[in-house]
C-alpha cells in the first residue's frame, strides 16, 4: 500500500465486491421467497386436499354405518319398535356417531321411527326435503347441504341412506343427522394449517357459518365448482376482499367445496419471515465488511501518512545536517525534526559549552508553551536534568511536571502535561547536550517513540561531531589569524586609527588578509592592507613575511609606490596578492596611495561629508603587475578626513557587483560624519554585513585625520641630507598652523641651523638621532632641537657661529645648553611683531 | 609627499668673459660642498663671475660661508664676483648675515651681467 491512490482504488474495488456479492445472495434470497411462496401454495392446496379427503372419508365410514344399519333386520322388516330401540341403542341420547339422531323415514316422508326421545302428536313428515327425495330417486346414499330442523331449529347435515324390504324393494329412507356446533377454531386445526378453512354445500351455503349464508363472491363459488383443486393467489377471496390467497377442493361424494381463504401474509408468513431474516444477515454481513473495509483503508492510510511524515521529517533534518555549519545550525534542525515528529510539542536543545561543558540553550522549535520567551532558561530545565543525570528524564501529567520541574510549571501558562528529555551522547560516551519535549497533553511514549527520538539524535550526533571539530578548528584558526594581525595601531598627532578583522564563514584555514599601520619616527604615517590569495598556512606565511616587509621598508622609503614595487619581490611564481599602501603626513596633511589590484580607497570629508573613491594610482594585483605599473597619487587630505582602506572581502558577494558593495560602504561612510575612528570601523562592517553574511575573509582600517596638530614632534637622522625635506615638511605645518611668511622663513632657518649645529658639532657628521619639538601655542612657537652628541666648538669662531647668529637673530629667545647627554637649544619667538634685530657682522 | 628636485649646476657663458653658474634647489649644509666645487672648477684669470641664487629657496649659514669663500678666492685672484637672489628667504639670510657687505648682491642675472661689463673689477666691491 504504497500510495493514497493505489489505496484508494482498492477501497472502491472492495465496496463494489462487498456490493455485488450482497446483491448476489438478495438475489438468491429473493429466488428462495419464491420459492417459499410457491411452496407455502403447494402445502395450502395440500392441506385443502387433505380435509376434502378427511370430509369423504368421513362422510364414506357414516355412510357404510347407515347402510349396515339399513340392512339390519329390524329395518328390513319395517318393525318401528325395534328399529327404535336398535337406534338408540347406536346413537344414544347425546351420542356422538349421529349426534343430530337417527331415523327411518317411510316413502311417504312420515318419520317412523327415531333415536330422538317419544314424540307426541302427529308423525313429523319430511318428504319435501330435498336428500328423502333424491335418496328416493335415484336409491343411492346422500349427504344434504345444510339444513335447519323443523322443531328445535338445530344446524344439520343429514345423511341419508335407501332401505330395502326382505325381497328388495326400497322401502324408505334412512338418515342420520350431523349437529353443526359453532365452536373456536381449535389450537390443533391452526397449527395443521386449517385455519380459515370454509365448507361450502352445493347449494353454496357456508356449513361452517351460523347463518348458512352465501359467500359474496359467487364467481369464485362458480370457479370452484368446475375445477377440482386449485390454488389461487392474488384472487378476490370468498369475501370479495382482494388480494387473497384462495385454495379449495371438491369433495366427491358430499358435492362440498373445501376452501381456505386467506390473506397473503398469513401464507407467506414463513417464506416473508425467512427473506427478512436472510435480508437482514446480507445487509449486515456487507455492512460488517464494508466497515471492516473502511476501517483498514483509514488506518493504513493514516499509517502511511504518518510514515510519510516521518520519512520527510527525517530527509527534512538529514538535509538541515548536511548543510548546518555550526552546532547551532545542528541543534536547530534537530529541535525541528523532534516537534515536528510529536505533534503538538515544543522541542528544546541544549548543547555543552566551554571548557566545563556548561549546558546551554541552543534552540526551541514547534509549540512553545505560551507566555514563556525563547531565551527563557527555564525551557532548559528538564533538558538539564536529563544532561546532569545522563539517563532519561520523563515526568507525565501536570502534578508530576509540576512536582520535577517547578519552575517551568509556573512559567507555562497552559500548563505541560507531558516532559519527555534524553541526553544526547557522544559516540564515546561524553555528554554533549540534551534534549527535552514539552507537551500541553499527557501523552504517552511508547518504544517506538523512543527509537524515533533515538534515530533523530544518532543523526543530530554525527553532525555534532564535525561542527564541534569546526568549531574549535575555526577557533583555532582565527586565533592564529589574529596573532598575525597587530594589537594596536599607532595613535598620536591627532590621527587615530581602527581596524577590524572579520574571519570569513567557519572555514578551518587561516586568511591571507592583513592590515598594519606605523608611525616612523619622522611623524609620517605608513598604512597598508592587503589580501594574499588563498587560505591556509601558505597563505598565511606569505602574509606575515609581507607585513614584515612593509614595516621594513616604510622606514627608509616614503614613496607608497615604492613600498609596493618592493613588496612585489616577496610574491612566490603564481602567488597573487592584492595590497594597498598609504603614506600620510600629518603635518602637511599630504596623502599618497599606491593600489595593486585592490578595491579603490574611500575618504570622507569631514566638513563636507562627501566621500570620494580613489583608483587612479593602480596597478594590477601583485605577481601580475610589473614595476613600472605601479604608480602612485598624492593629495591632501581635508580637515578633517577619513580614510578607509579594506580587502575586497568586505565589498564583495556572490552575485553581486562588486561596484554595489562599494556603494553600500561608501553610503555606510558617509553616515558616519563627526563618529570617531572605531564606530566608523564597526559601522562599516555591520553595513557590510547587514545585508547578507560576509563569507570571505575581510580586513579594513580606518585612518582619521581629524586637524593639523599644533605640535611638530619628530627624530631625525643626523644626516644633512634629510634637512631639504624636514625644512619643507616644517614650512607647509607653519603654513597650515596660519603662521605668516616672515616667520615661517625665520622659523625654518632657526630650526636648520640648529639642526646643523647637532649633525655637524654635536655628532661630528657620523651620524646620531636629533630630536626636534616645535609647538604652535598662542602666539608662541616654541622650538627645542636636542642631539645626544659630544659638543665640539666650531673653529676658528669659537664664539659665535653663523648658525647661532642666525638663531639669535631669528629667534627672541635663544638657549643653548651642552650637557653630558648632549645639547638642548630651545628657541622662542613670539608671532605677530616684528623679526629680531639684525646684528652685525 | 615627492622626493624634491636634487641641487643642481648650470654654468654659462651669457657674455664673453663673463661666467653665470646658475645654481638650483637648497644651498645648505648638504649641498654647498657641491656648489663649491663647481664654483672652483671655472676657468679665467682673472674670472669675472655671476652666482645666480634665482632657483635657490634655501641658503643657509653653511652656503653663506661657502659663497664668502668663493667671492674670496676669485676676488683674490684679481676677478669679480656678483650674487643675484630674488627669494624672501634667501634675501633674509643674506641681511642677517650681512653677505652684501662682502659681496655684491644684486636682484636679476641681468643686473649682474650689466654690472661685471660697465663697472671696474675693483670697482663692484661696495
Amino acid at each position: 500500500l504504497t500510495s493514497g491512490a493505489q489505496r484508494r482504488r482498492l477501497l472502491v474495488g472492495g465496496i463494489v465486491a462487498v456490493l455485488a456479492l450482497a446483491a448476489l445472495a438478495g438475489n438468491f434470497a429473493w429466488r428462495q421467497y419464491d420459492d417459499g411462496k410457491r411452496h407455502a401454495l403447494n402445502e395450502l392446496r395440500a392441506r385443502v386436499v387433505l380435509a376434502a379427503a378427511v370430509f369423504d372419508t368421513y362422510f364414506g365410514g357414516e355412510i357404510s354405518q347407515l347402510r349396515t344399519i339399513a340392512e339390519t333386520p329390524a329395518v328390513r322388516d319395517e318393525n318401528t319398535a325395534s328399529m327404535r330401540a336398535y337406534f338408540r341403542r347406536v346413537q344414544p341420547l347425546n351420542g356422538t356417531a349421529f349426534s343430530g339422531g337417527l331415523g327411518w323415514i317411510d316413502r311417504d316422508g312420515q318419520v317412523r321411527a327415531s333415536s330422538g326421545p317419544t314424540r307426541t302428536g302427529p308423525a313429523l313428515n319430511v318428504a319435501d326435503r330435498g336428500y328423502f327425495r333424491t335418496v328416493l330417486a335415484t336409491d343411492k346414499p346422500f349427504i344434504s347441504g345444510g339444513l335447519i330442523s323443523r322443531h328445535g331449529q338445530r344446524r344439520l347435515i343429514v345423511m341419508a341412506v335407501p332401505t330395502h324390504d326382505a325381497n328388495g324393494r326400497l322401502s324408505g329412507v334412512l338418515a342420520g343427522a350431523l349437529r353443526l356446533q359453532q365452536s373456536a377454531p381449535s389450537k390443533q386445526s391452526v397449527a395443521l394449517g386449517f385455519q380459515g378453512i370454509v365448507v361450502i354445500d352445493r347449494d353454496g351455503q357456508e356449513l361452517t357459518l351460523t347463518s348458512f349464508a352465501h359467500p359474496a363472491n359467487t364467481a369464485l363459488v362458480r370457479l370452484m365448482r368446475k375445477h377440482q383443486a386449485e390454488v389461487l393467489s392474488d384472487t378476490r377471496g370468498l369475501t370479495g376482499a382482494g388480494g387473497r390467497v384462495v385454495a379449495y377442493a371438491t369433495t366427491p361424494l358430499a358435492g362440498w367445496i373445501t376452501a381456505i381463504d386467506r390473506s397473503p401474509s398469513g401464507v407467506f408468513a414463513s417464506a416473508r419471515r425467512v427473506l427478512a431474516l436472510q435480508l437482514a444477515s446480507i445487509v449486515a454481513a456487507a455492512l460488517l465488511i464494508l466497515g471492516l473495509l473502511i476501517w483498514i483503508f483509514r488506518r493504513a492510510s493514516r499509517n502511511a501518512v504518518a510514515e510519510r511524515q516521518r520519512s520527510e521529517i527525517a530527509a527534512e533534518l538529514t538535509r538541515s545536517l548536511a548543510d548546518a555549519y555550526t552546532s547551532n545550525d545542528v541543534a536547530a534542525a534537530l529541535a525541528t525534526a523532534l516537534s515536528k515528529s510529536f505533534a503538538g510539542s515544543a522541542a528544546v536543545v541544549g548543547l555543552a559549552e566551554g571548557s566545563r561543558g556548561e549546558l546551554t540553550l541552543a534552540a526551541v522549535a514547534g509549540e512553545r508553551p505560551s507566555t514563556i520567551p525563547v531565551g527563557d532558561p527555564v525551557l532548559l530545565a528538564p533538558a538539564a536534568a536529563a544532561y546532569e543525570r545522563g539517563t532519561k528524564q520523563i515526568a507525565s501529567g501536570q502534578a508530576a511536571v509540576a512536582k520535577a520541574f517547578p519552575d517551568l510549571q509556573r512559567a507555562a501558562a497552559r500548563g505541560i502535561a507531558t516532559v519527555y528529555a534524553t541526553p544526547i551522547l557522544g559516540r564515546r560516551g561524553g555528554r554533549l547536550g540534551a534534549v527535552a519535549l514539552l507537551l500541553a497533553d499527557q501523552v504517552p511514549f511508547a518504544a517506538t517513540d523512543d527509537a524515533l527520538v533515538e534515530a533523530h539524535l544518532e543523526q543530530a550526533i554525527q553532525a555534532l561531531g564535525r561542527t564541534f571539530r569546526q568549531e574549535r578548528d575555526h577557533e583555532v584558526a582565527v586565533e592564529l589569524q589574529r596573532s598575525l594581525l597587530p594589537t594596536e595601531l599607532p595613535a598620536q598627532d591627532d590621527v587615530a586609527f581602527a581596524a577590524r578583522y572579520h574571519a570569513g564563514g567557519t572555514g578551518v584555514e587561516v586568511g591571507g588578509d592583513w592590515y598594519d599601520a606605523v608611525r616612523r619616527p619622522d611623524g609620517v604615517l605608513h598604512v597598508s592592507v592587503g589580501d594574499v590569495a588563498g587560505r591556509g598556512i601558505a597563505a598565511a606565511t606569505l602574509m606575515a613575511q609581507l607585513r614584515n616587509a612593509f614595516r621594513a621598508y616604510v622606514f627608509d622609503c616614503t614613496s607608497p609606490a615604492e613600498i609596493t614595487r618592493r613588496l612585489r619581490r616577496h610574491i612566490p611564481s603564481g602567488g597573487m596578492v592584492t595590497t594597498v599602501c598609504l603614506t600620510f603626513d600629518p603635518y602637511t596633511r599630504r596623502f599618497g596611495y599606491s593600489l595593486a589590484g585592490h578595491p579603490p580607497i574611500l575618504i570622507l570629508d569631514g566638513t563636507t561629508g562627501t566621500v570620494s573613491a580613489h583608483s587612479a594610482a593602480g596597478s594590477p594585483p601583485l605577481g601580475f603587475a610589473s614595476a613600472e605599473s605601479i604608480t602612485e597619487e598624492w593629495l591632501t587630505l581635508p580637515e578633517p578626513a577619513t580614510v578607509v582602506a579594506y580587502t575586497d572581502g568586505l565589498v564583495e558577494r556572490r552575485g553581486v557587483n562588486i561596484d554595489a558593495g562599494i556603494e553600500r560602504i561608501v553610503a555606510v561612510l558617509a553616515e558616519t560624519k563627526g563618529s570617531h575612528a572605531g564606530q566608523t570601523a564597526e559601522a562599516l562592517l555591520t553595513g557590510a554585513v547587514a545585508e547578507d553574511a560576509i563569507d570571505d575573509d575581510a580586513a579594513l582600517v580606518v585612518m582619521q585625520a581629524a586637524v593639523v596638530p599644533a605640535l611638530f614632534d619628530i627624530e631625525i637622522p643626523a644626516d644633512a641630507r634629510v634637512m631639504s625635506t624636514l625644512r619643507r615638511r616644517l614650512e607647509t605645518w607653519l603654513c597650515l598652523r596660519g603662521i605668516d611668511e616672515t616667520e615661517r622663513i625665520d622659523a625654518v632657518l632657526a630650526v636648520h641651523e640648529a639642526c646643523i649645529n647637532s649633525i655637524e658639532h654635536g655628532y661630528q657628521l657620523n651620524g646620531g638621532t636629533v630630536w626636534l619639538r616645535v609647538e604652535h601655542g598662542g602666539d608662541t612657537l616654541a622650538i627645542a632641537v636636542e642631539d645626544s652628541g659630544t659638543w665640539r666648538p666650531p673653529t676658528p669662531d669659537p664664539s659665535r657661529g653663523r648658525g647661532t647668529q642666525i638663531m639669535e637673530a631669528t629667534m627672541q629667545a635663544t638657549d643653548i645648553t651642552h650637557g653630558a647627554a648632549g645639547t638642548r637649544v630651545a628657541l622662542r619667538q613670539r608671532l605677530g611683531t616684528s623679526a629680531g634685530v639684525t646684528p652685525a657682522v | 609627499m615627492p622626493e624634491e628636485p636634487a641641487f643642481a649646476v648650470h654654468v654659462s657663458e651669457p657674455e664673453p668673459g663673463i661666467e653665470l653658474v646658475a645654481l638650483n634647489g637648497d644651498l645648505d649644509f648638504a649641498s654647498g660642498g657641491e656648489a663649491s666645487a663647481a664654483l672652483a672648477a671655472l676657468n679665467g684669470d682673472p674670472r669675472r663671475v655671476v652666482v645666480d641664487l634665482s632657483g635657490v629657496g634655501f641658503v643657509d649659514s653653511s652656503g653663506v660661508k661657502m659663497l664668502v669663500a668663493a667671492a674670496r678666492a676669485v676676488e683674490d685672484d684679481g676677478g669679480t664676483f656678483v650674487v643675484c637672489a630674488a627669494s624672501a628667504a634667501v634675501r633674509r639670510v643674506i641681511d642677517i648675515l650681512h653677505l652684501d657687505q662682502v659681496v655684491r648682491v644684486v636682484e636679476t642675472p641681468a643686473e649682474a651681467v650689466a654690472a661685471i661689463r660697465d663697472g671696474a673689477p675693483g670697482e663692484v666691491k661696495s
